[in-house]
C-alpha cells in the first residue's frame, strides 16, 4: 500500500541532507535487487544504495519494471557513455515514457546524433549563455522581489521551480507570458508526479499532460509558421535540414518536450534541494556563502553542488548486440541504467566523496551526464544557479525548514523537490 | 631559461566533444570554433603565469581531451 509507504518517506523527509542514511545489509541487499528511480523509500536511502552497489559490484540486477542492471562506479559509467555505438540511448528511462518517436538528439545514435545535436548546439554555447546573464538577473530579482518581506515562503514552488522554466519559455520556446502560469501547472503534473498517487495514476495524470503539452506546442509551430519565424528554437528548428530533409513537427514537437524534462525539471530539482541542503547543513551554506565575492570560486562551488546533489537520478542505456561488459553476457536488448550520483560518489573518483568540498578540483563529476550526450544547457544551468547564489546571499536573511510544514520530494526521472516550506529568520 | 615554467597546450580534436569546459573557465587561453564546437588553444606557448590557468582547463576536460606539458 502506498500509504504506508508514504508516511515512511514522509518522517525521514525533512532529515535529507544528502547523506548516505544508516541502514542494514539485508534492506540495503532489497533495495538493490528491486530498485526503482519512482520509489520515495529507495529515493531517501539512495546514498547509502548506492555504496552497496559499489561494493557487489561491478553491475547488479534490478527485477524492477521488467529487470534491468544498475551501474553505479564511475569508471563503468563513464565507459559506457563513450561506446554509443554499442550502448543506444533510445528508450532513454526505465520505464520508457513510451514516445514512439526518438526525442532528438538525446535519444538519437551516431552517425545521425552528431547532425542533430548540432542543430541545437549553438543556442545553449557558453558565449550565448554569456550573453543572456542580464536577462536571467532580471528574472531573479524579480523572483526574490516576489518572496522578499515575508517570513513563510515555499522556496521550491516560488522559486527553484519558476527561474529554470521562465529561462526555457522566454529565451528559448519564445512562449508568451500569458501562458507561463498553464505551462508551469502543466510541467509539473507531467514531470513531478504526486508521490500520494498510486503508480498507474502518477503515469496516466503525466500522459495526459504530456498530451496537452505537445498539442500547445505544435500550434506555437504553426503560429511561427503562419505569421513569421522569430529568433526562438522553435522557429530555427522549423527551418532547419538534415541532410536535406525538414525536420518533422513530431522531432519539434518532441524537442520542445525534452526541453522542459531535460532543461526545466532537473536545474528545479538542483536548486531546490540546494536550497534544503542549505537549511540542513550550515556548514555547506556558509562556505557557499563564502565564495559569493570571487566569481571563479563560485563557480568551482557551483559546479560542487551539483556533484553533491545530481539531481538526475539515472538514465538507461541499451544493448545493441551481444557483448561482455565487466564479466556480464550481455544480450541486445538488455537495458542498464546508469546511476549519475552513484558515479559522483565514488571515492576511486572522488577524494572524501561524502564531503562537500567547496573548493574541489579536478571535478568531472557526472551530475550532467557524460559523453556525446553530456547536458547541452550545462552553461546555463550553471548560469542560473550562479546568479540565484548571488543574489540570494546578498538580499536574503537566513531560514530554516517550517516545522509544521514537510518538503515534498518527487520521484521519477529526476529527483528534487516539489515544496520546501521555509521561515525566513528576519524581515529583510 | 627564458622559458622556465612555459607551457604547451595541446588538445586532442577527436576527443574533444565541444563541452566547453575550457573555454569556461579559461577564455584566456581556450576558444571553440563555431563550425564544430570544438575547443582550440589561443595561446602557445603558455607563458609561465598563466600555466596554472591551463592545467585548470585540462583538468575540467570531461573528455581527458587536453594536455598541458613543459615546453621542450
Amino acid at each position: 500500500m502506498t500509504t504506508e509507504k508514504w508516511i515512511v518517506d514522509e518522517a525521514l523527509a525533512s532529515l535529507d541532507d544528502e547523506r548516505p542514511t544508516e541502514v542494514d545489509k539485508d534492506t540495503l541487499d532489497k533495495f538493490v535487487d528491486t530498485f526503482s528511480l519512482h520509489d520515495p523509500v529507495i529515493q531517501r536511502h539512495r546514498l547509502a544504495i548506492y555504496e552497496r552497489m559499489r561494493e557487489r559490484c561491478p553491475v547488479v540486477r534490478s527485477e524492477a519494471h521488467g529487470g534491468y542492471y544498475s551501474v553505479s562506479t564511475y569508471r563503468d559509467i563513464y565507459d559506457l557513455t563513450h561506446r554509443p555505438e554499442e550502448f543506444s540511448s533510445f528508450p532513454l528511462t526505465i520505464p520508457p515514457l513510451g514516445n514512439p518517436v526518438q526525442m532528438i538528439p538525446i535519444e538519437s545514435d551516431p552517425p545521425a546524433h552528431a547532425k542533430y545535436r548540432a542543430l541545437v548546439g549553438r543556442q545553449f554555447s557558453p558565449k550565448t549563455v554569456a550573453a543572456l546573464s542580464e536577462s536571467v538577473t532580471e528574472i531573479v530579482t524579480e523572483l526574490l522581489d516576489n518572496i522578499q518581506g515575508r517570513t513563510e515562503v515555499d522556496l521550491a514552488r516560488e522559486v527553484a521551480l519558476e527561474l529554470p522554466l521562465r529561462v526555457i519559455l522566454d529565451f528559448f520556446v519564445g512562449a508568451p507570458r500569458d501562458d507561463w502560469q498553464m505551462l508551469h501547472d502543466e510541467s509539473i503534473v507531467m514531470l513531478q508526479p504526486d508521490p500520494n498517487d498510486p503508480e498507474e495514476q502518477k503515469h496516466e495524470k503525466a500522459a495526459a499532460a504530456g498530451l496537452r503539452l505537445e498539442s500547445y506546442f505544435a500550434g506555437l509551430l504553426r503560429q511561427r509558421r503562419e505569421n513569421g519565424f522569430g529568433t526562438d528554437l522553435i522557429s530555427d528548428l522549423a527551418q532547419s535540414q538534415v541532410d536535406g530533409e525538414m525536420l518533422t513537427d513530431d522531432e519539434i514537437v518532441g524537442f520542445c518536450l525534452l526541453l522542459l524534462s531535460a532543461g526545466y525539471d532537473t536545474t528545479a530539482s538542483a536548486i531546490s534541494r540546494m536550497f534544503q541542503l542549505f537549511a540542513t547543513d550550515h556548514e555547506i551554506r556558509d562556505q557557499v556563502r563564502a565564495a559569493v565575492n570571487d566569481s571563479k570560486r563560485l563557480d568551482v562551488a557551483v559546479d560542487e553542488l551539483i556533484r553533491y546533489i545530481s539531481p538526475v537520478p539515472g538514465l538507461a542505456r541499451n544493448v545493441n548486440e551481444a557483448c561482455e561488459h565487466a564479466g556480464i553476457d550481455l544480450v541486445a536488448g538488455d537495458r542498464l541504467l546508469l546511476l549519475w550520483p552513484a558515479a559522483n560518489r565514488d571515492p576511486d573518483e572522488f577524494p572524501n566523496p561524502d564531503t562537500f568540498v567547496v573548493d574541489r578540483k579536478p571535478n568531472r563529476h557526472l551530475g550532467f551526464g557524460s559523453g556525446i550526450h553530456r547536458c547541452l544547457g550545462a552553461h546555463i544551468a550553471r548560469k542560473e544557479m550562479k546568479i540565484l547564489i548571488e543574489q540570494f546571499f546578498a538580499r536574503m536573511s537566513d531560514y530554516r525548514l517550517d516545522p509544521d510544514k514537510e518538503p515534498l520530494w518527487h520521484t521519477g526521472d529526476t529527483w528534487g523537490v516539489k515544496s520546501l516550506p521555509v521561515l525566513f529568520e528576519s524581515i529583510h | 631559461m627564458a622559458n622556465c615554467g612555459e607551457v604547451e597546450v595541446v588538445i586532442d580534436r577527436d576527443r574533444c566533444l565541444g563541452h566547453a569546459r575550457c573555454y569556461a573557465l579559461a577564455p584566456e587561453l581556450f576558444d571553440v570554433d563555431e563550425d564544430e564546437g570544438k575547443s582550440l588553444s589561443l595561446l602557445n606557448p603558455v607563458p609561465s603565469n598563466l600555466a596554472d590557468l591551463a592545467r585548470e582547463g585540462a583538468d575540467a576536460c570531461p573528455e581527458h581531451a587536453i594536455t598541458v606539458r613543459p615546453t621542450e
